[in-house]
């Protein structure tokens, strides 16, 4: 008989000791649980900025104190209204994310870290329409390779009433000259000609105008004698 | 005298499984864990070891770049892209391995300026530092 009752008192110390130990693990770890931890935005071509807002919980058993959000990347700019929440309590930060001439799927983390020392990652994932793409932006001749002319091809994402307007070398030896190729009105070839010396380059700026408005854009293609 | 040692070592092991179980869903730890190279990238201790032409892309902030870098990079960012290009081209000769770092261990500004190099200027040879300028000023002892 006196067995059968230790049996019980003895799991019933255990499982005290468990559930004491199961709540300082959870008073350790305040921590904010994430609405999405990934947000996906689709920007158009000439779009300036664009936001996004990540919202949150403290999941935790303690107030909590955002004390960082740090982008990887100085396109993004995070704004925090208030940084410190209750437990249960919902908050959020918002970002204003400049593609600047970035071009397709760009992915921002932005750590986040608070009081308690806990850190945690979320994500910005841009999805930015290209206004034009190139088949390369550098052309370049090893030191005996004959000096043809080569070609890089600028083709104009659809609907933005582009045109290529002039191309420009930065060296006077380099030859550029440019020509509007197929019946779309959209693509373009520069013909670069090289000069016989070797360790040459040259930045050929290529004057742009976009949209209704004709706004004028550059690119930098390469060119270079190695 | 066993059964309070037993009952303490059931305590002590539940106490680490908790420990244990609590570390591995924290976001930094998680981090930590899953912190292997990926496919793209190379760690600081190849990039030593590799012989041959190199060359150091910074993909931080300007600000970042002119406080401290790694010798002899030279920066490439997005922002800057068409104004930093062309030195970058003059370091650059077939065959140059090419190693873009930015500061976050997850850091996606130097994964897209090494996807940019392959995709548009042909580079053959273009990496992602494992661990960023963090690994780099770790291993210096800064």
């Amino acid at each position: 008989m006196r067995r059968m009752a230790t049996l019980p008192l003895r799991a019933s110390r255990r499982a005290s000791a468990f559930v004491a130990v199961a709540a300082l693990a959870t008073a350790a770890s305040a921590e904010l649980k994430w609405d999405s931890a990934e947000l996906t935005a689709k920007i158009r071509a000439q779009e300036a900025e664009t936001h996004a807002s990540f919202g949150f919980v403290n999941a935790g058993a303690q107030p909590v104190t955002i004390t960082e959000i740090r982008p990887g990347c100085g396109c993004t700019v995070p704004a925090l209204a208030k940084s410190t929440f209750a437990p249960g309590e919902r908050g959020e930060f918002t970002i204003a994310y400049h593609p600047g001439n970035r071009e397709g799927r760009h992915r921002v983390d932005i750590t986040v870290t608070t009081d308690d020392g806990a850190s945690s990652t979320v994500a910005f994932v841009a999805d930015i329409e290209a206004l034009v793409s190139f088949d390369t932006r550098f052309v370049f001749w090893k030191g005996n390779e004959p000096r043809h002319p080569k070609r890089i091809r600028l083709t104009f994402a659809p609907d933005q009433h582009a045109r290529l307007t002039e191309a420009q070398s930065s060296d006077p030896r380099f030859g550029v000259t440019f020509r509007a190729v197929g019946d779309t009105g959209r693509e373009f070839e520069i013909e670069v000609t090289p000069p016989a010396e070797v360790l040459n380059y040259t930045a050929i700026t290529l004057h742009t105008v976009v949209g209704e408005d004709q706004t004028a854009r550059q690119f930098t293609v390469v060119a270079r004698t190695m | 005298m066993r059964e309070p040692l037993r009952s303490l070592l059931g305590i002590l092991a539940i106490a680490t499984l908790l420990a244990a179980a609590t570390a591995a869903f924290r976001p930094g730890v998680r981090a930590l864990l899953r912190d292997a190279p990926r496919a793209d990238e190379t760690t600081l201790a190849a990039a030593r070891d590799h012989r041959g032409p190199l060359l150091w892309l910074d993909a931080r902030p300007a600000a970042d770049f002119s406080r401290a870098h790694i010798p002899e990079a030279l920066p490439l960012t997005a922002e800057e892209w068409d104004a930093q290009i062309v030195a970058v081209i003059q370091r650059w000769q077939p065959g140059t391995r090419v190693i873009v770092y930015c500061d976050d261990r997850a850091c996606g500004a130097s994964r897209h300026v090494a996807e940019k190099l392959r995709r548009e200027y042909q580079f053959d040879d273009v990496r992602v530092l494992h661990g960023g300028w963090h690994a780099w000023r770790e291993a210096s002892g800064q």
